[in-house]
């Protein structure tokens, strides 16, 4: 990659120059494509060469520094997952002696979390929250109105589209019935003759809500429903029909489900569901900026969805890092703990 | 005569016998280690069997030592003295239980020996100059340099697998290194690195793992005082080991099985960690199901360090449960208890309904681990004195006591917190 970067600055450097020499037709809105001028053409002719190859050098460094961004990020998520390994490992032993910190205490701990932890060690359900997200907005916006930005780290959009978005902090998303409600994954520990019935139905409920009311009947009949599949999924459970893990697996759909419903009855709900409400933008501050004017926040994400978050999170973190050193800006965070044993 | 033997027949006997071999130490082998005290047992596998190791015997290379829970040896050379530590699980910061470990031939190295799990710890014995430990953990080969007479080193082996039951499928443990400097300086070298360590106060403490593959060198004030027995300490760990001292036979699972009969609970989780220590499953699920919740729970470590201890041990574990006539829901459920949860699963109030209405299964071993991980997880409901092995009306009564504390949907109670 160095040998690459040294040969290439000086035709890099000669292609600037010649690009600050005179205005550059590969950025000029109103050259018609096919022109014979136009770079994009099959004879550039000589000035046109020149500004053809300075732009295509441009391009090539800044795709260059992208796919090294891309890589960084890469190790980066390889490091965290080790890291990751290592902890709950880790977490085990102290576990089985009681010494860990319980849930509740973590959480205690947790109100204290910097957003340097967030962005540093975040654990995985802060990231699949969307909770990291959340943290990194403020600070990439503050980063955005000093003037500093980060490296362009192009969005991919299919990504994107897996991303949900709440107006607030409080409401409930409607992630899970983007595509109108069509293609719910139920996970086979709730499927039965009841959940088909609710599975059709919730379409009509979804495009009601697309079209800017819902029947309120409906609206009742689903959610009774939904309680009563929660009701046997339990009493499944008790009678030892399906296994604890099925039981999760099925508890933690509907408990994503049923808030899903309750929040068709928002008047932002149409809104959401006809994309005006989405995460938008092709790069970090881009997204950033959509986010903050419009007042959404991220919400968790869908079962299955959880590699976007993760990914979603090593740009903001990747963005948000190179920002920060462009600015000489860090943030303080608490300092690490101090017992011997125990693993960071 | 031999030739009239069928070769069905001979078969299965010439292959006990190469498996027999390849596990004994190699007949003739040097002696690489004397032992000098047996606090306990030590015992070494001969073949499908097991020997107790007693003071004033010699160890070849090759010999598999467990030690329960003490012992004492010099190299064959003297210049290294090798304490062989365990515990059931109850001392120190971390779980130590029983420590197991394979003498090799030293080359040119005073001492060398691959550790498989639990605690050693190796003092320079020379009247000058450095004392070197060739020793292998796992795929790892490390030089131990003990820099002076008198330096003493301390390596701890622990191996887990990270919680949730998605690392059920992938069987890969993590294994912790650790090393203290107890006394005078050492250093630990690596094909590509040396670190040195120093007594405290210093940089006293090297930690390595194998998930992240990164040596750790940590400083110390003072030698650390969990790791230093009190009196009470001092006479629990006495009578573990008086209640180890029985596995002198050929058998010590069998030995093992009487001990857990016995009235003291000491000796119960002595016995318990013993079937970990040989390697018996079936002993050890059979603990799972004790009438004595002591024998339980202490199951519940041994099997989750055992686990820990390869990757492989799942599948063998499986098999085992399957042998032990677990029905194929109670060997998922059961496995998915045993490997834990991780921290996002643990935020979810679903996983405390789940483990409540454990606490109500038919299985005896379920319900225990149910419980085993309530209290970790809701500190608020150990006053709850539940028992897995109570009768059905007792144990309605305390399970009501955990839903009233849990109900349906919610997280534990906060834990009261000093402000200061």
């Amino acid at each position: 990659m160095n040998i690459h970067h040294r040969r290439l600055l000086p035709i890099l450097a000669v292609g600037v120059a010649l690009t600050l020499a005179g205005p550059s037709h590969a950025q000029n809105p109103y050259v018609q494509p096919g022109y014979p001028w136009f770079p994009g053409g099959y004879y550039p002719g000589a000035l046109g060469g020149a500004y053809y190859g300075a732009a295509a050098l441009v391009s090539a460094q800044g795709q260059l520094q992208i796919q090294q961004e891309q890589a960084r990020i890469e190790r980066e998520k390889a490091n965290q997952a080790k890291f990751e390994t290592q902890k709950k490992a880790f977490e085990q032993m102290m576990y089985e002696k009681a010494n860990t910190p319980t849930m509740t205490e973590e959480l205690e701990y947790g109100q204290n979390l910097t957003l340097q932890r967030m962005m540093t060690s975040p654990t995985p359900t802060e990231i699949t929250s969307g909770k990291t997200l959340n943290a990194m907005l403020p600070m990439i916006k503050t980063l955005a109105i000093k003037g500093t930005s980060g490296p362009p780290i192009p969005l991919n959009q299919e990504q994107l589209r897996h991303v949900n978005v709440v107006v607030g902090k409080d409401q409930s998303s409607l992630g899970m019935v983007r595509d109108g409600g069509v293609k719910l994954d139920w996970p086979l520990c709730l499927q039965s003759p009841k959940q088909q019935q609710v599975a059709a139905q919730i379409p009509v409920l979804v495009s009601q809500a697309k079209m800017g009311g819902i029947d309120a009947k409906l609206y009742r009949e689903i959610t009774k429903e939904l309680d009563e599949l929660n009701d046997d999924l339990r009493a499944k459970f008790r009678k030892e029909e399906i296994l604890g893990q099925e039981y999760l697996e099925g508890k933690r759909f509907l408990e994503n489900l049923t808030p899903t419903i309750n929040a068709l009855r928002q008047q932002t709900s149409q809104r959401f569901l006809d994309g005006t409400y989405s995460a938008q933008g092709g790069t970090v501050p881009e997204l950033v900026g959509n986010m903050v004017r419009n007042g959404l926040s991220f919400a968790p994400c869908n079962p299955g969805d959880e590699a976007v978050y993760y990914a979603m999170h090593d740009m903001f973190v990747a963005y948000t890092t190179s920002a920060q050193a462009a600015a000489g800006f860090q943030v303080k965070y608490n300092p690490p703990r101090t017992d011997p044993w125990k693993v960071k | 005569m031999a030739k009239h033997l069928s070769p069905r027949i001979c078969l299965p006997g010439a292959l006990a016998l190469i498996a027999m071999l390849a596990a004994a130490p190699v007949a003739g082998a040097q002696d690489v280690a004397r032992v000098q005290k047996v606090n306990g047992s030590l015992l070494t596998q001969v073949g499908e069997t097991w020997k107790a190791v007693k003071a004033g015997e010699n160890v070849p290379a090759g010999a598999k030592l467990v030690a329960l829970f003490e012992a004492e040896l010099t190299s064959a050379n003297k210049a290294v003295a090798v304490k062989l530590l365990g515990d059931i699980g109850m001392f120190g910061p971390l779980p130590v239980l029983d420590t197991a470990v394979r003498f090799l031939e030293p080359g040119s190295a005073d001492f060398a020996l691959s550790l498989d799990h639990g605690l050693v710890i190796f003092t320079n014995t020379k009247e000058s100059g450095i004392a070197t430990v060739a020793l292998k953990i796992h795929e790892k080969e490390l030089t131990l340099r003990l820099k002076s007479p008198g330096a003493r080193l301390g390596i701890e082996l622990y191996g887990r697998h990270p919680g949730g039951a998605k690392n059920l499928l992938k069987d890969s443990p993590t294994t912790f290194f650790f090393a203290l400097m107890g006394e005078g300086e050492a250093s630990i070298s690596t094909k590509d690195h040396t670190h040195a360590l120093t007594a405290p106060p210093g940089p006293a403490v090297l930690r390595w793992d194998s998930a992240t593959n990164l040596v750790e060198v940590v400083s110390l004030d003072k030698f650390p005082d969990s790791l230093k027995r009190n009196e009470a300490e001092k006479q629990q760990f006495a009578k573990i080991c008086a209640a180890a001292g029985r596995f002198t036979g050929q058998d010590p699972s069998a030995a093992a099985a009487d001990l857990l009969k016995s009235d003291d609970a000491l000796s119960r989780r002595v016995a318990v960690t013993t079937f970990g220590a040989v390697g018996d499953l079936s002993h050890l699920l059979a603990a799972l199901g004790d009438s004595h919740a002591d024998a339980r729970d202490q199951s519940i470590l041994v099997l989750r360090a055992w686990m820990g201890q390869a990757p492989g041990h799942l599948k063998s574990l499986r098999a085992a449960m399957l042998k032990h006539k677990y029905t194929l829901p109670e060997l998922k459920e059961t496995m998915h208890l045993l490997i834990g949860f991780d921290e996002s699963e643990r935020d979810r109030p679903a996983v405390y309904e789940l483990l409540i209405n454990l606490l109500d299964s038919k299985h005896l071993g379920v319900r225990e681990l149910a419980h085993w991980h309530l209290v970790r997880l809701a500190p608020a409901g150990r006053d709850i004195a539940f028992d897995a092995g109570a009768a059905e009306a007792d144990r309605q009564q305390r399970v009501e006591r955990w839903r009233k504390l849990i109900p349906a949907g919610e997280l534990p109670p906060r834990p009261k917190t000093d402000k200061k």
